[in-house]
């Protein structure tokens, strides 16, 4: 449990404003996740989590520093490889769910699937594999619209699992869920990690980020303080 | 991703917006058909044309009689008769010139049996068919015998014999011409159209003597309405057209500074310049087609460029679970060029249907090749991957955050 899966260098990353004002929303960001490791990032609203987030997925590069997947550079990436960065080895799992309208469950779970090369044939029995175990099983041919906002959720999840990625970034998986679905999806993100998968979610609950082995406080684009959690030092 | 793959996304998308789709396809299809349509019309124009070059002969001038002012109103040629036969026969003399026919037309009613037609009836001489380079498909040409003997003998063109004799073999026949009796001597090969649009089969050929002292009468005797003359070859044109003139004009007694009594036109270049209008107005025609083909590649462009715009969050979404540049660029591309080649399809199928319904109901000539087919089939594919790819890298060159944060 000692691989370094993730290394932040001075991470920082700043907006440019309409006015032409340029704010910086992190400061110079340092730190180190291991591979299986479980974290929850804390933090106010406005202090830079899903800013961070979007770095840590490949979905945003940062305006300093450096972040490392593997120990390979992200900067020295070309645009290709870092979209097989995110095909292969990151699952993200949006605030907003971001499924396809249009496109039926199955459909949007295999998506990520044709995208890494996975044969027609495979990628249907792979996709109805995951909806059953996120317990979607029955409702292969619905589309988004017809879910609600948990199942969708959970469709985000399976999407995001489907390559069988090495980590799965959630941004508030369970933001406006009710316990019970919370419940549900956190016992699911468990099961992973026990599996040996690297989690990294954003909550604004005690509750869930009890879950996890350490939690990340973030405020105002800075680490607060790293707090491990008891279950985790045994 | 697999081309399978790219193909059923762009499929989903183009189905997904039928309405849109069909709209845009239809500026692509009116293109095409265009396109087609105006290279048929404009090819069909050409070929009767050149046609009815090769039917008029080659090397050929033509020397109408009077073109003299009279009371100071200059009249028109041939209206004064100045030519006579025996000028005609002078001009056969000259060197470059290879053979030369007099003639004196007059349109006039023929009789066979129950039927009647009133056609042109030329008189003229055997050298006629040399100038014409025009051979009978039945019987013979009348000879200089004929002429001599001032025989009543005739050649009929393909169109007068069906009007007279129908299936009849007219071979041997006797018909009346302005009341005189003549037998029918050959039938003449069809010419068809000539380049103003007569029909050339519509026509009856007879001695020039026998025209002047039997059949029309004649307030000028010895002359000619016009003849027709065939240089030696196409390069003595211009010297055969300078040595008849010196040679008239001696003749006619003109003396330096006065005006020809006759002209003297120069129908080789008359056809050319005639295949060099149809061919401009072909072009032309065409020219404007592709204008309306521009104009569906532009609709496809800003259908692509609203397609985009709208589906950016798609593209992220995409982009975010592992879609590369590649991916996205080709499934846009491919959108565009299956709209572009599907309405091309269809375009080429309206513009042949168009091209024969106009050949079949008010006859014009239409030439379809399979050459403007492929023309327009890769002008337009052309046109959907060049206004395609603009929209389509646009989307591709989205950064995954910018594209999933657009609303
Ligand atoms: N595209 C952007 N342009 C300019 N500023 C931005 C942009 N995105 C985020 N910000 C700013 O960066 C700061 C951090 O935003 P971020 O979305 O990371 O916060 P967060 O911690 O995820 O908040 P929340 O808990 O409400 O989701 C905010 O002050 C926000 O206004
Ligand atoms: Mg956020």
């Amino acid at each position: 449990m000692s691989d370094i899966l993730i290394q932040a260098a001075s991470l920082t990353k700043d907006y440019a404003l309409d006015e032409g004002d340029i704010v910086r929303v992190l400061h110079g960001l340092d730190f180190t996740i291991e591979a299986g490791e479980f974290l929850a990032i804390m933090g106010p609203s406005g202090s830079g989590k899903s800013t961070l987030m979007n770095l840590l997925g490949c979905l945003d590069t940062p305006s300093g520093g450096h972040y490392f997947i593997k120990g390979e550079d992200t900067a020295e990436m070309t645009p290709d490889q870092l979209a097989s960065l995110r095909s292969r080895q990151i699952g993200f799992v949006f605030q907003g769910f971001n499924l396809l309208p249009r496109k039926s469950l199955i459909d949007n779970v295999a998506l990520p699937l044709v995208y890494s090369g996975v044969p027609r044939l495979d990628r249907a029995r792979i996709a109805r594999a995951i909806l059953h175990e996120v317990g979607l099983g029955d409702r292969l041919r619905h589309r988004p619209g017809q879910l609600s906002g948990g199942q969708q959720q959970r469709v985000a999840i399976a999407r995001a699992l489907v390559n069988k990625p090495s980590l799965i970034l959630a941004d508030e998986p369970t933001g406006n869920l009710d316990t019970k679905t919370s419940e549900d999806i956190l016992a699911l993100f468990d099961r992973l990690h026990r599996q040996g998968l690297t989690i990294i979610l954003v909550t604004h609950e005690a509750d869930v980020a009890r879950h996890a082995d350490k939690i990340l406080y973030l405020i105002d684009g800075r680490i607060d303080r790293i707090q491990v959690n008891a279950h985790a030092i045994q | 991703m697999q081309f399978s793959d790219t193909f059923i996304e762009a499929s989903q998308s183009m189905g997904a917006n039928r309405l849109r789709t069909g709209l845009t396809m239809l500026g692509m299809i009116i293109g095409v058909a265009s396109v087609v349509l105006m290279l048929a019309i404009g090819q069909g124009a050409q070929a009767l044309v050149t046609e009815s070059i090769a039917s008029m002969g080659s090397n050929l001038f033509i020397v109408l009689s009077g073109t003299s002012t009279a009371g100071g109103v200059r009249m028109g040629g041939g209206t004064v008769p100045t030519l006579t036969y025996k000028d005609t026969m002078a001009i056969g003399e000259l060197e470059s010139i290879a053979a030369v026919a007099p003639m004196l037309p007059n349109s006039a009613p023929m009789v066979y049996g129950a039927n009647n037609w009133t056609t042109q009836v030329v008189g003229t001489t055997s050298e006629y068919f040399d100038v014409r380079d025009w051979q009978p498909s039945l019987g013979v040409v009348f000879t200089p015998t004929d002429l001599r003997s001032v025989n009543r003998v005739v050649l009929l063109g393909k169109t007068v014999v069906s009007h007279l004799f129908g299936d009849e073999d007219p071979i041997g026949k006797t018909l009346r011409i302005k009341n005189n009796p003549f037998t029918v001597v050959g039938v003449l090969s069809s010419k068809g159209q000539s380049l103003d649009g007569r029909d050339q089969d519509d026509t009856a050929l007879i001695p020039f003597t026998t025209a002047q002292r039997k059949v029309f009468g004649n307030q000028f005797p010895g002359m000619v309405r016009y003849a027709m003359v065939k240089a030696a070859s196409a390069e003595v044109m211009p010297a055969a057209e300078a040595q008849m003139n010196d040679l008239l004009r001696q003749r006619h007694r003109i003396r330096a500074g006065m005006d020809d009594d006759f002209s003297i036109r120069n129908l080789t270049a008359l056809a050319q310049t005639a295949q060099g209008a149809t061919k401009a107005m072909s072009m032309m025609l065409g020219a404007i087609a592709g204008v309306s083909l521009l104009v569906g590649g532009i609709g496809i462009m800003n259908i692509m460029l609203v397609s985009v715009t709208e589906r950016t969050r798609e593209i992220g979404i995409r982009m975010a679970i592992g879609a590369r540049t590649f991916d996205i660029l080709a499934q846009f591309l491919l959108e565009a060029l299956m709209i572009s080649l599907s309405g091309s399809l269809l375009g080429v199928i309206l513009g042949v249907t168009i091209a024969w319904l106009v050949a079949t109901t008010i006859g014009m000539n239409v030439v379809v090749t399979l050459t403007s087919i492929f023309l327009a089939f890769g002008v337009a594919a052309a046109v959907g991957i060049f206004f395609g790819f603009y929209p389509a890298r646009k989307a591709a060159a989205l950064r995954p955050i910018e594209a999933l944060r657009y609303q």
